[in-house]
């Protein structure tokens, strides 16, 4: 029977300790160099929403009765009325997904951006490709329909689960501005 | 001395490649072979890694005591695993959010902890090193030329960084980007290397 090797133990502890504490080390220093190197992106409700309302400078948030906000309202630089933008979650097929999207004053879509999402990798995540939220400019609710269907949107091949998850959630939430801000 | 560093290099690519020949590392291979952009930014992945891991791990090879030998070779292969990781999220975060999970899947990818176990903790750096990096070179051909095939296949296309580099009239067949397309042309591809290499003999 093999004895216990007590020098073998302590050495076999010893080489794993500072291996892990080496490596500890070089995951940190290499962690700060890339943050403090890395292209800042700036994450404001302003940034986000300028994307998807083009000409819009000025977003007011709009809140309900528990101070949560409902939607934003987007003015022109002139301080005119241009639309309403909107910052919001929804379920994917995996995890959760986050848009930005606005409308114009006809509750018609200006644009759509897929700000994060956690699809399968390669097929799902396709839905972040430009193609396919492209389709959304310009539509009204009541017409987020697959081309399958009779309607505008391509989906993506492979990916059915995902792509109905999306046009449903924009859809829901198009409704959702429509009734608060009278449309 | 200079063939056998050649050889070292050039077994991984031909004679004993990593995916055609040994079958290993077969879950990336098959997962991340849906579009060349991916498997491009996986083949380099792996050949840093693989490189790197093998340099470390042959350097450490006589203080290395034999019963943690897998815990050590696993902690180094991690560390440079998240090295790269920590790399693309900061600099290349498109590509991060391509390759998802399978990037740091990379850890069990057992092309590099075989190549650990089998060449690095037997051999000097040098061979170490060049073994790594011919392994992972064929590793990234394999898995680029398996990518190739689908996205061809399955869209009719190829597109990187949203250039499109080939476009074929062919009917796409949705089949070749969703798994079974992989298993099926990773299989055609095993029958005619496998009947390349009888030719030759």
């Amino acid at each position: 029977m093999k004895t216990f090797d007590t020098a073998e133990a302590v050495k076999s502890i010893a080489v794993l300790t500072v291996l892990l504490g080496l490596s500890t080390f070089l995951m940190i220093v290499f962690h700060d160099f890339v943050e403090s190197h890395r292209p800042k992106v700036e994450e404001s409700v302003r940034v986000i929403l300028e994307q998807v309302l083009p000409g819009a400078a000025e977003f007011k948030p709009v809140f309900d009765e528990q101070d949560q906000v409902l939607y934003y309202e987007a003015f022109s630089r002139e301080g005119r009325k241009k639309g309403y933008g909107f910052i919001f979650s929804g379920l994917g097929m995996w995890g959760e997904i986050r848009y930005s999207g606005g409308l114009d004053l006809d509750f018609r879509l200006t644009g759509v951006k897929i700000l994060k999402q956690e699809e399968t990798p390669g097929l799902g995540s396709r839905i972040e490709e430009p193609w396919f939220q492209e389709q959304f400019k310009g539509l009204a609710a009541g017409e987020l329909e697959f081309t399958k269907h009779g309607g505008k949107i391509d989906g993506i091949t492979g990916v059915t689960t995902t792509c109905e998850a999306v046009v449903e959630a924009i859809k829901v939430e198009m409704t959702r501005i429509a009734g608060y801000a009278g449309g | 001395m200079a063939r056998s560093c050649w050889y070292e290099f050039r077994k991984g690519i031909w004679g004993k490649h990593p995916v055609f020949c040994l079958l290993l590392g077969l879950c990336t291979t098959l997962a991340v072979s849906i579009r060349v952009e991916n498997a491009v930014a996986m083949g380099i992945a792996t050949i840093c890694i693989l490189s790197a891991a093998n340099t470390v791990i042959s350097l450490l090879r006589k203080a290395i005591p034999h019963t943690v030998h897998l815990p050590v070779f696993l902690v180094v292969i991690a560390t440079f695993v998240t090295l790269v990781e920590v790399f693309l999220k900061g600099f290349l975060p498109d590509i991060h959010k391509a390759l998802g999970i399978y990037l740091p899947l990379i850890v069990v990818n057992c092309i590099v902890l075989a190549r650990a176990e089998a060449h690095a903790s037997k051999h000097g750096p040098l061979s170490a090193f060049l073994d790594g990096a011919g392994m992972g070179t064929g590793y990234a051909i394999g898995i680029v030329l398996i990518a190739v095939i689908r996205e061809t296949w399955g869209t009719g296309m190829i597109v990187i960084r949203g250039v499109t580099l080939l476009r074929v009239g062919i009917l796409p067949a949705e089949i070749m980007v969703l798994p079974p397309g992989g298993f099926l042309v990773m299989g055609l591809l095993l029958a005619l290397f496998a009947f390349l290499e009888r030719r030759i003999r």
